[in-house]
């Protein structure tokens, strides 16, 4: 959804300060929604800025640090944008600087974002059992928790429920709010578990509540307790 | 990695398109997870988007690669998973070109909501086939 650049792989300059372009751009927006770990207060000091801007350009706007997601008038109205997974996240979990978010009260998670999340399930557990014996552990442990991630979002999905920042799925994870058993009815839903059952280092790791927590999200012990 | 853009996506130029004949050629490869240009209910997609589990897939393997070589201190025995730009920063320089090249590569094929943009994994490809060309020693 981030709008197009072009292909020239030598005019890239991502570090480059915010440009009167991109500021124009910016001034110019219909609306600007920040969401993500950022919005709800969840984030660490490396994350990135997550943005959503309601435009009607379509250039990139490159700002280091910022996560630029650019929709058209015409998009934002869209049933495939008011039916995503990131929609409805946005609409729970977004603070408004510009703009009166119109359209949130249509957004509904659709078949449509199950149907994909449950895909992407399938390409995550695929991918790593195909790939098992060739990855250091330390992408086992990377492919456990993304899948472990992806199965809590499906659960949401299907329950309607919009998805928090990945900060607050681990947290509910280290709480034990999660079965490790619903985690797994969940891969046969998505027509993945005799392929994750093929490893089964890949399956433990999964359903071990210690493994899944990588590295990277040891930063969720800190979040505030209203978020429990 | 660089024949994993034509194998899975189909984008590249001769050099990528050589480099995933040779890949296809010695080893069996189940059909790519692609993201089909999706119409259904809703309506057609705005734009062309693909899942880039499989690229992200394929640099972990290679850089599980770098890792096995135990030829960087730094990652001998790793906790957390190093990024490309991480290994290049040390090979390279934390500031070099190559360095943040990795890492606008790694930016690219980050996607959003896990999918790319067909021209976001062009510019990724032409990125990579510049890096392979930097890192590849020239004849005299």
């Amino acid at each position: 959804m981030r709008s197009r650049g072009n292909n020239d792989a030598s005019s890239w300059d991502h570090k480059s300060p915010l440009s009167l372009l991109d500021f124009y751009d910016l001034a110019e927006a219909r609306e600007i929604i920040v969401f993500g770990s950022r919005a709800v207060g969840v984030h660490r000091s490396s994350s990135d800025l997550d943005i959503l801007v309601v435009s009607s350009c379509k250039r990139r706007i490159r700002i280091p640090g910022v996560d630029c997601v650019l929709l058209t008038s015409e998009e934002i109205d869209d049933p495939f944008w008011l039916g995503s997974e990131l929609a409805s996240h946005v609409v729970q979990f977004g603070n408004w600087i510009k703009g009166d978010g119109e359209w949130r009260n249509r957004v509904c998670i659709s078949d449509r974002a199950i149907a994909r999340k449950q895909h992407r399930v399938g390409c995550v557990v695929r991918n790593a059992t195909q790939r098992w014996p060739r990855l250091h552990p330390v992408f086992h442990m990377e492919y456990a928790t993304t899948t472990r991630r992806e199965l809590q979002r499906l659960d949401l999905l299907m329950n309607g429920s919009p998805i928090p920042p990945t900060a607050i799925l681990d947290s509910k994870w280290k709480d034990g709010q999660v079965s490790p058993v619903d985690l797994l009815e969940l891969a046969e839903v998505s027509g993945c578990l005799s392929t994750l059952k093929s490893v089964p280092e890949f399956k433990m790791l999964i359903t071990d509540p210690v493994s899944s927590l990588h590295p990277a999200s040891r930063f969720a012990a800190r979040l505030p307790l209203f978020l429990h | 990695m660089l024949g994993a853009f034509d194998m899975w996506y189909g984008i590249g130029p001769p050099a990528v398109k050589k480099a995933a004949s040779e890949i296809t050629d010695s080893h069996q490869v189940e059909a790519p997870d692609h993201a089909e240009e999706e119409d259904d209910e809703y309506g057609a997609e705005p734009e062309y988007y693909f899942d880039v589990t499989d690229i992200q897939g394929s640099l972990k393997e290679a850089i599980t690669s770098i890792i096995n070589e135990e030829l960087i201190d730094e990652f001998k025995d790793p906790e957390e998973a190093p990024t490309l730009s991480d290994i290049f920063a040390v090979l390279f320089g934390p500031g070099s070109e190559l360095a943040e090249q990795a890492e606008y590569f790694e930016e690219l094929i980050s996607g959003y909501e896990d999918r790319a943009h067909v021209d976001d994994l062009k510019e990724a490809c032409n990125i990579l086939v510049s890096i392979v060309d930097e890192i590849t020693p020239k004849r005299a």
